[in-house]
């Protein structure tokens, strides 16, 4: 069945959307990721431009993340007063990021940079993690893995604008979050990614916040700033597909249910290694569609008038 | 305190080294480790009662797992943070234990989903009887309780003895 998708002026078959929407979410079911890293290349391959592609799965992580927080609000895991930080900074880095954009656009160059920036990210991102679970694998018999000391004194320490973090018992200033915030920001207004992977580990060895509360709360700012982006792409670009949108949410609902069974069955080491070999699969196929020549050099279309 | 430091606090199934816990007739009293109020409670009643009967006093405290993070370096710190949590919990009771009923309390601490856990250790250990604090509130007694007295009541190996969150301390006193 061909649906025509009004932005992206294309046509597609819905079942292959739904597919990959279905995909999409049992990949982010079994991982517990947003699935924006995997879904945005996946677009591509079909033949999506990236502009759309990006700005339309941008919506996709509010659902998911909304149904992470409430999770975690329940065992009061959300510090919203740093939440509201990462949030400003949020909301700053994605209309930065969204008029980068729509120069970008105006240039012409759109699609390249977030090709780039996708090969560029998964590569680097998969390649990390693929290190560190082999290291583990490696050193499994000596438990005793080397730990990177949190709550060391460094020149971030030193910045002004000090605020009290209650529920992260901390009292540091308030830049630092502000500034992890919009580099997420910039990131999802590009990328069309929730950034969880990269605000994590920020909070955690930049900021020193207390891992229990730093998922919950990097999910509430995800909620806002891709709500953020979606809507001043929508604005100011007009690169969100509604139909697409909502044909990958019916699909990604349906295909989290069944995600989040099986990776609730295998163990944290064995799941690294799949994602780790999954980002790097679609960094490669990425980088080949870059690097390689196209059959068709030119290609024509007849259009009807 | 002075033999209750984190590096005593020891692991599932082996009940602390004590000449007399090793005794088949000594009587436990398990009381489960939460963040409610009405854990105090239930702590209070079940100390009384050890102190006043001649038993012991011991504590599961459940580590939830660690939800699967990108980093590993992240989890593993998450995993060694709730480990953390578990022992700073643990010898806060146990300072209470100390003082109510005159021993240290056997500590069980396991990683898993609770129910699940405390009827394993039910199961392998010598516990006389369980004791669980109920929230007095009207969202019901919480969700142990609920599940013992309930559907899981079957698979308890000991009586289970639920203590109302919102009775005073000398009630309990006169009680035990």
């Amino acid at each position: 069945m061909q649906i025509y998708l009004p932005i992206a002026e294309m046509t597609v078959d819905v079942f292959v959307i739904l597919g990959l929407g279905g995909l999409v979410g049992f990949l982010s079911g079994i991982f517990g990721v947003g699935g924006g890293f995997i879904l945005t290349p996946l677009l591509l391959f079909i033949g999506i431009p990236p502009p759309v592609a990006v700005a339309s799965q941008a919506n996709q992580l509010v659902a998911a993340s909304v149904s992470g927080v409430l999770a975690h609000w329940r065992r009061n895991n959300v510090d919203f007063k740093m939440g509201a930080v990462l949030i400003a900074g949020g909301v700053a880095g994605s209309l930065f990021g969204v008029w980068l954009f729509g120069v970008l656009q105006a240039l012409g160059q759109i699609d390249l940079v977030i090709s780039l920036c996708y090969v560029l990210f998964l590569g680097v991102i998969g390649g990390l993690m693929l290190v560190e679970s082999s290291r583990a694998l490696l050193r499994h018999r000596s438990p005793t893995l080397p730990q990177r000391k949190k709550n060391q004194h460094m020149w971030l320490h030193g910045l002004p604008f000090k605020m009290r973090f209650k529920t992260s018992k901390l009292y540091i200033s308030a830049t630092v979050p502000f500034a992890i915030g919009a580099v997420v920001g910039i990131l999802a207004a590009i990328m069309g990614v929730g950034g969880g992977f990269l605000m994590i580990p920020a909070m955690v060895y930049l900021l020193g916040m207390p891992t229990s509360i730093v998922v919950g709360t990097s999910l509430f700012q995800i909620i806002f700033v891709t709500a953020a982006v979606t809507f001043l792409q929508a604005i100011q670009n007009q690169t969100v597909d509604g139909v697409l949108a909502f044909l990958l949410l019916l699909g990604g609902v349906v295909g989290a249910q069944f995600g989040s069974r099986i990776g609730a069955k295998l163990r944290g080491d064995q799941l690294r290694i799949l994602l780790a070999l999954l980002v790097l699969g679609v960094c490669l196929k990425l980088m080949l569609d870059l690097i390689t020549v196209p059959d068709n050099l030119y290609s024509l279309e007849v259009v009807t008038p | 305190m002075s033999d209750g430091g984190p590096q005593d606090i020891i692991s599932v199934s082996s009940a602390q080294a004590d000449p007399v816990s090793s005794e088949k007739q000594l009587r436990v009293f398990l009381v489960v480790a939460d963040d409610t109020t009405e854990l105090t409670t239930a702590l209070r009643y079940a100390c009384l009662r050890a102190s006043k009967t001649g038993g012991r006093v011991a504590i599961l405290y459940v580590i939830e797992p660690a939800d699967f993070q990108h980093w590993m370096s992240v989890e593993t710190l998450m995993q060694s943070e709730r480990r953390n949590e578990a022992e700073r919990v643990l010898q806060k009771m146990a300072a209470k234990v100390l003082e109510w009923s005159d021993h240290m309390p056997c500590f069980y601490i396991c990683e898993g989903k609770r129910t699940e856990q405390l009827l394993n250790v039910l199961e392998e250990d010598n516990v006389s009887i369980l004791v669980l604090g109920a929230d007095p509130g009207p969202k019901g007694p919480g969700p142990l309780v609920s599940a013992l007295s309930g559907k899981l009541i079957g698979k308890m190996k000991v009586p289970l003895t639920v203590v109302p969150g919102n009775l005073p301390d000398e009630a309990l006193d006169e009680l035990t």
